[in-house]
């Protein structure tokens, strides 16, 4: 028998994997803002100043310097590090690094919240509709799985506002702090993180108040594809073999549901956590929208609008990066938990 | 010979044919296209405004309207090359005086900037004239002869001034629409001393050599002080970090109009405890001249103000600053109270860059500090407890400013957030900018919300452009005919729940020596039996205009 490689070299060859990835992407995010017409000078000047004005300030940023100077040029900054600094209306010459170093805290606790929702929620309806199979229960679950995976989150967003925070009044409607009360210290910038480590659960409350709607939207939404996974399998493992073998050594039925079933139907839904992180951040782009919340989702909505090419390649850039880093960490995950996987 | 003769019949029979055909046939429509933003630059309400103006454009029977749209990076710089035949566009004033809205559209420079091309050498001279002049009744005798032949050559067609609102707790007080800037140093609140307001605005910078937008600015006056000053509720100047405003009869303004000499306040201090004296008001002006940062209003200095690249300005002791124009400007006293002309601290501020957003490098000596700043999330505006101007605005009720201790202002991501938070009292003050539907919603549920909607207008003005050298707009019958067939009551009932006001100059009403001219030459309402009468009588046939629309789309 071949010996096997060590789950190291599978995580490094993985990591060498994306990187051509990250370059095709990082191509194709240069060349489609070059194609589009349009630019950010243009864009910042709203037709106010005169032309030499605009030639000069063109001149000074190198969009007047042939396109693959302008390609070269970006290859080596980003290679470097150097994600240069923004050319839109609101970020202007700030770090783009910065910048979204400065948001992707949001967005991780947004992504979180969202996450936490997703897996509970979906897990327990998933469950619930496997071992019910085709009672009234399970066909409420599948209706609702099919529901909510349709449902437009900026929708959704509005609906949880207008009952949670206008009519009822429970919960605040939007943003991610109270704008009249004080901030605890940035350490992580998790708001309900940093609320912790500063010992205050005062601030901690108000944090998780205002990540209370946003994480059921984002949650909500993905949690039907969860529920539909978890059923589906569920339903498989629940006829198989094994199963059926417990069962005939006289294992009750809740048991080996729960012992038995439940463990080797959740190893998809892992592989599929994965994948569903991609349509996570996808998702938070719209809920960060709908909630006035401040993270990457924001940044990247702004840039688009200003053209601000520097900074949209360089959320793009760490958003793929992200999303490749968590895929390849659950794909180490899914080694280490499922014999099957081989590497 | 008999075939010949059938041939010539048959012939001559498809010819009548042809021609009856031809002559009776319905004349065929002139096609144009209407360009306009689509996304968001004015507000979600824009793509309905273009549909309003093509259906009061094909009522004429002879036009069909194509519409046309693109997001505004690219609209923009599709203007700003002459790419656009007819399109919509907005204007918010840089200084205000009437000669904002007239030089920036009229004048060859700037009608290329708008990317209407217009040119008229008559109309250069006229504008220049009255830029110099000082005497109110030459002025108001040059700008309606520019009205009059911006109604006659219609390069622009005005539409509407954009509706102000804003929505507050009922227990504050002081809160105006004031038709320059929002001053949130003069509210107060019954028995608070902090109040929090929210808005979708956005700062692009603090730094007044910077800040070209209508928010920063906004800010800006909150924490920095100008030599001039506007009365709370209007467009009055009066003095602010100057002693008195400089006329010809206080002798402030030479003889000749071209130098102003301010009278400094003694003992005025920025907010990091540095002097404010003429040395510092000279560095700040010639600092934003010098850096000319993209996108900045330093032109408004050396160009508008015509105090050049390098300008001369004499500082004869601490407390006199004279300034040296070029050639005579008659609004400059306006452009001293623009953002741009507010002075910074020589010690905090340097003259190679733009300074940082940090809370410690925003420095001025306005009424408020700026204690914090979380880029798109919150601003907080707190006392400065030495404010040298406490008095500035007793003579009109309100005797110490800032009333409150502390301002901060939410930054929301869309209109909706910020009418739900007025709403919930997540925030006490909403301005800019909320749904015209929201805010008639809220207008009815005021009571019952417990808040105040007052609207009011803007000087922002919106219009169509055409770019007049192209084909076929270069025909004037063509322009005229458009501005009488333009519904503005429909614009205004139908998007804007009738919250905004139509104008027919484009110098809005509030503004001196604005005359209605488009009321009076094309009516107030669509006049579609003229132009009908002017879209035929267009000396060529309609066949020849759709073949020039068809070449041009």
């Amino acid at each position: 028998m071949p010996k096997r490689p060590s789950l190291l070299a599978y995580a490094i060859s993985r990591l060498l994997l994306a990187f051509p990835m990250l370059l095709i992407l990082l191509t194709v995010v240069f060349a489609v803002l070059r194609i589009l017409p349009g630019d950010p000078i243009a864009a910042l000047y709203g037709g106010r100043a005169p032309a030499e004005v605009v030639a000069a300030a063109r001149e000074r940023l190198g969009l007047n310097k042939p396109v693959w100077e302008q390609y070269v040029i970006y290859l080596r900054q980003i290679f470097t590090g150097d994600f240069g600094t923004s050319l839109g209306e609101i970020y202007r010459g700030n770090s783009v690094w910065a910048t979204v170093m400065l948001k992707l805290p949001a967005t991780v606790e947004l992504a979180a919240g969202g996450m936490i929702v997703a897996s509970v929620v979906g897990i327990g309806m998933g469950v619930l509709g496997g071992v019910n199979r085709d009672r009234p229960i399970d066909v409420a679950v599948r209706l609702y799985g099919t529901i909510v995976w349709v449902i437009p989150i900026f929708w959704l967003g509005l609906m949880l506002q207008l009952i949670f925070a206008v009519a009822l009044g429970w919960l605040p409607p939007s943003l991610r702090y109270s704008s009249n009360v004080d901030r605890p210290p940035t350490v992580t910038g998790l708001l309900t993180l940093d609320g912790l480590l500063e010992g205050n659960l005062g601030h901690v409350w108000v944090a998780l108040q205002h990540l209370i709607l946003p994480s059921l939207t984002l949650g909500l939404v993905l949690s039907g594809f969860f529920t539909k996974t978890v059923r589906a399998n569920l339903l498989r493992t629940v006829s198989s073999d094994f199963v059926e073998a417990a069962r005939a050594r006289g294992l009750r039925w809740r048991t080996v549901v729960y012992r038995y079933a439940f463990k080797n139907a959740l190893i998809p839904v892992v592989t599929i956590l994965g994948l569903q992180f991609a349509i996570l951040f996808a998702g938070a782009v719209l809920t960060e929208r709908t909630f006035s919340w401040d993270g990457m989702g924001t940044l990247l909505l702004d840039s688009i609008e200003s053209k601000d090419y520097t900074m949209i390649q360089g959320t793009v850039v760490i958003y793929a990066f992200i999303i490749i880093v968590i895929s390849v960490i659950v794909d180490i995950i899914n080694g280490l938990i499922d014999p099957r996987v081989r590497y | 010979m008999l075939y010949a003769l059938v041939a010539v019949i048959v012939v001559v029979l498809i010819v009548a044919a042809v021609a009856v055909v031809v002559l009776t046939a319905p004349p065929r429509k002139l096609t144009i296209q209407l360009w306009y933003n689509s996304d968001g630059h004015y507000g979600d309400t824009e793509p309905a405004v273009a549909q309003v103006l093509k259906s009061s454009l094909e009522a004429t029977g002879k036009l069909s309207v194509e519409l046309k749209s693109e997001p505004w990076a690219t609209y923009i710089s599709d203007v700003g090359k002459g790419r656009l035949p007819f399109y919509l566009l907005g204007w918010y004033p840089d200084y205000f005086d009437s000669d904002d809205y007239i030089s920036p559209f009229l004048s060859t420079s700037g009608a290329k900037s708008r990317g209407t091309y217009y040119n008229d050498s008559q109309m250069n001279t006229w504008i220049s004239d009255q830029a110099a002049a000082s005497d109110p009744t030459v002025r108001a005798g040059l700008f309606t002869q520019i009205q009059n032949k911006l109604a006659a050559d219609v390069p622009y067609i005005p539409l509407w001034q954009t509706s102000a609102h804003v929505v507050y707790d009922k227990d504050i007080s002081n809160v105006y629409l004031h038709p320059v800037v929002f001053k949130w140093f003069i509210m107060s609140k019954t028995g608070a001393t902090t109040i929090t307001g929210g808005t979708t605005d956005r700062v692009v910078s603090f730094d007044p050599a910077k800040a070209y937008d209508y928010f920063s600015g906004e800010v800006i006056n909150q924490i920095f002080d100008t030599l001039l000053v506007y009365e709370p509720k209007n467009a009055t100047l009066m003095p602010g970090l100057a002693t008195r405003i400089p006329t010809a009869a206080n002798g402030d303004i030479s003889a000749d109009g071209l130098s102003y000499t301010f009278h400094l306040k003694s003992g005025v201090k920025f907010h990091d405890g540095s002097d404010f004296n003429s040395t510092v008001m000279k560095w700040s002006i010639e600092r934003a001249i010098k850096l000319d940062l993209d996108s900045s209003a330093a032109f408004l200095l050396y160009d508008t103000a015509k105090l050049g690249k390098t300008p001369v300005i004499d500082t004869p002791d601490p407390l006199t600053i004279t300034f040296h124009l070029s050639q005579k400007v008659g609004f400059f006293n306006d452009i001293m109270a623009y953002s741009v002309a507010a002075p910074v601290s020589m010690v905090a501020y340097n003259n190679t860059g733009q300074q940082t957003d940090a809370v410690s490098k925003v420095v001025g000596t306005g009424p408020y500090k700026l204690t914090n700043y979380v880029p798109n999330q919150v601003i907080e505006l707190s006392r400065d407890p030495n404010y040298y101007n406490p008095g500035l605005y007793a003579s009109f009720g309100i005797p110490s400013i800032p009333v409150l201790d502390k301002v901060t202002l939410t930054l929301y991501s869309t209109a909706t957030n910020l009418k739900q938070a007025i709403e919930t009292h997540a925030v006490n003050v909403a301005y800019r900018t909320l749904n015209p539907t929201d805010v008639t919603d809220l207008k009815q549920r005021a009571s019952t919300l417990n808040v105040n909607v007052d609207l009011g207008s803007n000087p922002q003005i919106r219009y169509l452009c055409f770019n007049v050298p192209t084909s076929p707009y270069s025909d004037v019958r063509l322009r005229q005919a458009i501005a009488y067939a333009v519904n503005r009551t429909a614009i205004s009932s139908v998007v804007f729940s009738n919250l905004t006001t139509s104008i027919f100059s484009m110098i809005p009403p509030s503004f001196p020596f604005t005359q209605p001219v488009f009321q009076t030459v094309y009516g107030t309402s669509p006049n579609l039996t003229q132009a009908k009468s002017l879209l035929s009588q267009l000396g060529y046939s309609v066949f020849h205009l759709e073949a020039i629309a068809r070449v041009r789309s």
